[in-house]
């Protein structure tokens, strides 16, 4: 060790500003707050998208192999009957009614949501 | 008994803030002193202080707990100091210049007048001061952070016989510099 190495390994440490380590941990506190919610509120507005998406794919599904959207949309134009209805069996009814409500139910939640806070 | 460092990273990792609220109390200083003098902007140094254990805590998981906790520390600091000298323009080039800016000597001199107290380690901060970036960073880690030679080349992301030539650069200039221990 030369003189002036030994001058060097004591180079003085100035005092750090006083506020310096409270802003790095509220920096850090903040950085860590939103990260629990975030996944929740994703979650939480997963749901309908997800159901609403799934009610109208089963509904369309079943209008479509009933034949009933072809007979309303199309027949009445061309002066065609009411009798489509009757097309559809009552076994048809259920799940169609089912998936409409879930598609109903997922299109009205974020506003229920809303309401609640 | 004082937590080692390995415990409160250990602990940190698992969440405990005030884990990491004790190595920021025990290297604040270190690592404030190292920006300061590495920026010679108090201001720029505040903020590279900051974000260096900010992110140092954001990825901890990178941390080999098996090498000391300072020198990963410092690496990200001179890393962070580096790119902050740069985007103002102040040097910083990389191997073949090796780090070998121009001296923008003494511009905030004042500034580390005011926040180091006795006369003797004033003169030495300013001899240190006059250095080039890469310089001054090689320095103040080899000798007051006692980092060794690979550390401090792989902080600073150049080879070892770069720091070995900022060194004996630096030592050169402050030979001339600074008077002889007795009369400090």
């Amino acid at each position: 060790m030369t003189q002036l190495d030994d001058q060097l390994a004591e180079l003085p440490y100035p005092e750090p500003p006083p506020e310096l380590s409270a802003m790095i941990l509220a920096r850090i506190a903040r950085i860590e707050q939103p990260a629990p919610a975030a996944p929740a509120r994703r979650a939480a507005s997963g749901w309908p998208a997800l159901a609403g998406a799934l009610g109208a794919a089963v509904a369309i599904a079943l209008l479509v192999t009933s034949g009933v959207a072809t007979v309303n949309v199309k027949l009445p134009r061309l002066g065609g009957s009411s009798a489509a209805p009757a097309m559809m069996g009552a076994k048809m009814m259920l799940p169609l009614t089912v998936s409409l409500t879930v598609y109903v139910l997922a299109l009205l939640a974020p506003l229920r949501r809303r309401a609640e806070r | 008994v004082s937590a080692s460092d390995g415990d409160l990273v250990r602990g940190a990792r698992r969440g405990d803030r005030e884990a990491f609220g004790q190595l920021v109390q025990r290297y604040q200083r270190r690592l404030w002193g190292l920006v300061l003098m590495v920026t010679r902007d108090p201001g720029g140094a505040e903020e590279i202080a900051q974000d260096a254990f900010v992110r140092a805590y954001t990825r901890l998981e990178r941390y080999d707990a098996q090498h000391p906790f300072y020198p990963w520390l410092a690496t990200i600091a001179v890393r962070l100091a580096q790119n902050w000298l740069r985007d103002r323009g102040r040097v910083v080039r990389h191997e073949g210049a090796a780090l070998d800016g121009e001296h923008d000597r003494g511009a905030s001199a004042e500034a580390l007048n005011a926040l180091i107290e006795d006369e003797r380690g004033r003169r030495l901060w300013r001899a240190v001061a006059t250095l080039t970036s890469g310089e001054r960073t090689a320095v103040l880690l080899y000798y007051r952070d006692e980092m060794a030679v690979a550390d401090i080349a792989r902080a600073l992301g150049v080879t070892r016989g770069t720091i070995k030539t900022l060194l004996f650069r630096a030592r050169q200039h402050l030979r001339e510099r600074l008077p002889a221990k007795g009369s400090i």
